[in-house]
């Protein structure tokens, strides 16, 4: 868990403020999207916990824990840190990039060897073909892949990201983004998550932190910030795609948990095409757009959990609609 | 070819021996220093102390080289450190190495991403892993190219610290300038271009192999996890190792250097005159006392010697007394030898403690040339005889050639046309030094310019009129002795003294040009033993 109580940074002895005054938790096993345009002070709150930016005043807590009295080399050992300009070293192989930390922290050969086979795997990169390759000698997908793997590589029980999917074009940003939200439901690790993207945010965040100049704006479940913004300036960002977001924010899950669940005759094995209980309704719509079937599987992971029925989902989407 | 090989080959291969040497200790000394320091100011917070120390870094690279290593000469001398020899040669070239180093490994390390820093930085490494695992690895090519950079200069000026002692490839071509031998200047000139493609190429390989493969955009993946762990760690011990057996030996052959240091050091300046002169000294003391003798020739001018001679770098050489008088002391020209003789003899014992030894003979002065074909029939001896036949106004009428330097001095022809009444029909014509004897021999012009015992008077069959006004200062030349060092071993003086009035103006022209001539050259050491034998000076 950390915790962020009246937490302030300035750089010319409080004349202005990068970050003012905010307090905010994130829960343990959470993933909490900081979202904001730059500038914002999202970058620096997320700097400040692992120390690479000492706040002017207030205090940082991990599990209980001032991270200011702890010592800052031992703390970012035991956090996960991604960032958007992929930030792999170019002189080492993929399989050393990932050892950085476990190697720091003195891990036998062996077990570090086991490690980035394992963290290569869980990204989708297959590890002897993969390991001793140069970042220069990847997508862009994938170094981001790498990036991943390297920030989870001593499986610290938190991880911060910096817009770790930025850099991407849109349709391997989507695919990354389901890729983590499909990790991180098995992992999960507390995430702290920033970006300036209001339909990444949303997608990737169990609550969205919405920051302007500095102080937090509002702090909510996505549906919550969409359904009901704080304030003038959240409403502002959310902008022109509020149905969009609506939809977004809005689960594959939370429809069949209002409507009552088809159990009868899960198939064998699950199907190319299926739903996640994850899933935005867009990607439901996308669903059955391209397959033109009148249902689709639901899956909770492996697990079957229902059927979906098209007509299900538009009466769930007219409900939007008529919210909106 | 070959006969210049056979006379010359093992002095190249000694001397690449010591360019390397100087070459290689320069390099690693200006590392040691530059890559600390570089790495020191790249990290700094103070962003204007790098300015400051690259400022003065930069300061040293537009003096010419040349001037820098007689700058370190100076500055020695009030540090009363050695001025001639290793020591001053490797400070100069290491002041001169300093700064690419430096410089690229500053910049170099700024320009890391510096996000890849902070990542790193993020990921819980500490400062020193930071820059040895990231910083170094990815600024590594740019410093690379300052060493190389620094290898390909030193090695250049490294043949300029001949001039201060130190011996390198330029001892070869300093020999051969001086005595117009293009011979004696390719054999040092060659093998330092040859040296500096070597040392460059043996870098690039050294680069290449240290090289994190990630940067090189080619590089082939590899599926070998072990491959490239081991491999690096294998090859940094190697290269440990390496440099540090090339430095022990370095190391050991400095110590050897240093430690064998002879009872006398004869030195001398840069031209023929002064390296017989050493040559003589030198197998005198050799042949009439038990002392080790060691030499010291081709030194970069007065100053050096002189300033050498104080600081107990040489214990004699060659001095004249108009040099002395004007050079040294700072003096007018006084036109009685004599009392030249007197007064730099007096002033440099109180002075500096230095010792005019008897006058050797011969008077290296400027004077006036003619060919002896016309000189004779004409009964022309003295200056007083040229300016009488010139007012004369008889045939045939004498044309003059003189250097720029001759014509511009006002104790060159102005001073002496005023003196002696002396003016040519014709203008004298402006004469390049080297093409002068021979433009006079050919008839182009009549009277020339010369320093009285140039061999080239006697190659051309010439002959030096007399200056019987005394219009030009003395030159005459005498050994000059530390006090030190005849206190030490007085058996000296009297050795040295045998030399006195020996050798005349006549003498020494005939034993210049036997080295410096053309056709058939002589060595040094066998004109100067054979002249000892002749004079009945040895046996």
């Amino acid at each position: 868990m950390i915790t962020l109580d009246q937490v302030s940074k300035s750089y010319d002895s409080g004349k202005t403020f990068a970050v003012c005054e905010l307090s905010l938790e994130v829960a343990e096993g959470e993933t909490l999207a900081l979202l904001g345009s730059s500038g914002c002070g999202k970058t620096t709150t997320l700097k400040m916990i692992n120390r690479l930016i000492e706040p002017s005043g207030g205090r940082i807590e991990i599990d209980g824990r001032d991270v200011m009295k702890q010592d800052p080399i031992a703390l970012r050992r035991r956090i996960g840190f991604a960032i958007q300009h992929i930030g792999l070293f170019p002189h080492m192989t993929v399989g050393r990039n990932v050892a950085v930390v476990p190697r720091l922290l003195g891990w036998g050969e062996q077990r570090i060897a086991d490690r980035v086979d394992e963290l290569l795997t869980m990204v989708g990169l297959e590890p002897g073909e993969f390991r001793g390759r140069f970042p220069s000698q990847l997508s862009g997908g994938q170094c981001q892949r790498v990036g991943v793997a390297r920030a989870l590589a001593s499986d610290p029980p938190i991880v911060l990201m910096d817009e770790p999917f930025g850099a991407l074009d849109p349709i391997t940003r989507e695919q990354l983004q389901n890729e983590f939200l499909e990790l991180e439901s098995e992992i999960r690790k507390t995430v702290l998550f920033v970006t300036h993207d209001v339909f990444e945010a949303v997608k990737v965040g169990d609550r969205v932190a919405i920051l302007n100049e500095g102080r937090l704006q509002q702090l909510a479940s996505p549906r919550e910030l969409v359904e009901s913004p704080a304030n003038e300036f959240v409403d502002q960002f959310l902008g022109r795609h509020r149905f969009q977001l609506s939809l977004l924010t809005r689960t594959v899950g939370s429809v069949l948990g209002e409507m009552e669940i088809d159990m009868a005759r899960p198939p064998a094995e699950r199907p190319g095409d299926f739903l996640s209980v994850r899933s935005s309704l867009i990607e439901a719509l996308d669903l059955f757009k391209r397959s033109g079937a009148k249902a689709a599987h639901a899956y909770d992971r492996q697990r079957f959990v229902g059927h979906l029925a098209k007509r299900q989902l538009l009466a769930a989407i007219s409900q939007v609609l008529g919210e909106a | 070819m070959t006969e210049f090989l056979r006379e010359y080959g093992w002095d190249m291969l000694r001397l690449l021996g010591d360019h390397m040497l100087l070459t290689f200790l320069a390099l690693l000394i200006s590392c040691a220093i530059a890559l600390p320091l570089g790495v020191i100011l790249a990290r700094s917070r103070h962003r204007r102390l790098a300015a400051v120390v690259l400022g003065i870094a930069n300061v040293f690279q537009p003096i010419p080289s040349l001037a820098l290593v007689a700058l370190v000469g100076v500055v020695f001398i009030y540090l009363d450190l050695p001025t001639i020899g290793m020591l001053p040669g490797l400070v100069a070239l290491i002041a001169y190495a300093v700064l690419p180093v430096l410089r690229n490994t500053y910049t170099g390390l700024r320009q890391v991403d510096p996000t890849i820093i902070e990542v790193a930085t993020g990921m819980g490494m500490r400062p020193r892993q930071v820059l040895f695992q990231v910083e170094l690895p990815l600024a590594l090519p740019v410093i690379m190219a300052g060493i190389r950079i620094a290898t390909v200069w030193t090695i250049g000026v490294a043949t300029l610290v001949s001039l201060i002692g130190a011996h390198s490839l330029g001892d070869l071509i300093f020999r051969g300038l001086s005595r117009s031998r293009i011979g004696l200047v390719l054999g040092g000139a060659l093998p330092a271009v040859g040296l500096a493609l070597l040392f460059d190429w043996v870098l690039g390989k050294a680069e290449k192999s240290l090289m994190p493969k990630g940067m090189d955009q080619s590089g082939k993946a590899s599926g070998n996890r072990e491959e490239s762990i081991v491999a690096a760690s294998s090859k940094r011990v190697l290269v440990v190792v390496l440099v540090a057996a090339l430095l022990i030996a370095a190391g050991a052959l400095v110590a050897w250097r240093l430690a064998d240091r002879p009872d006398v050091y004869v030195g001398g300046k840069d031209f023929t005159e002064q390296l017989l002169l050493g040559e003589i000294m030198a197998i005198l003391v050799e042949e009439h006392t038990s002392l080790s003798v060691g030499q010291r020739p081709y030194l970069g001018g007065t100053m050096v010697c002189f300033n050498g001679l104080r600081r107990g770098d040489l214990d004699v050489y060659a001095e004249y007394t108009g040099t002395g008088l004007v050079n040294i002391l700072d003096e007018p020209a006084v036109g009685d030898p004599n009392e030249a003789y007197r007064t730099v003899r007096d002033q440099f014992a109180a002075k500096y403690d230095l010792v005019w030894l008897k006058p050797l003979g011969f008077n290296n002065t400027y004077t006036l040339a003619l060919r002896r074909k016309q000189a004779e029939p004409l009964g022309l001896r003295t200056f007083s005889d040229l300016a009488g036949h010139l007012r004369s106004g008889k045939a045939p009428q004498l044309t003059a050639g003189f250097t720029a330097e001759f014509l511009d001095r006002p104790d060159g022809y102005k001073g002496l046309a005023k003196a002696h009444d002396l003016s040519f029909p014709a203008e004298p014509r402006q004469l390049d030094p080297g093409l002068m004897y021979k433009a006079c021999a050919e008839g182009s012009v009549d009277v020339i310019c010369a320093f009285a015992t140039d061999g080239r008077i006697a190659a051309f069959d010439l002959v030096t009129l007399e200056d019987d006004k005394g219009f030009f200062p003395p030159y005459q030349a005498a050994p000059l002795v530390r006090g030190e060092t005849l206190r030490k071993h007085p058996q000296l003086e009297a050795v040295l003294n045998r030399l006195a009035g020996r050798i005349d103006d006549e003498t020494m022209r005939s034993l210049n040009y036997q080295v410096d001539r053309k056709d058939n050259p002589r060595r040094a050491r066998d004109v100067a033993r054979e002249f000892l034998r002749k004079a009945r000076l040895i046996d």
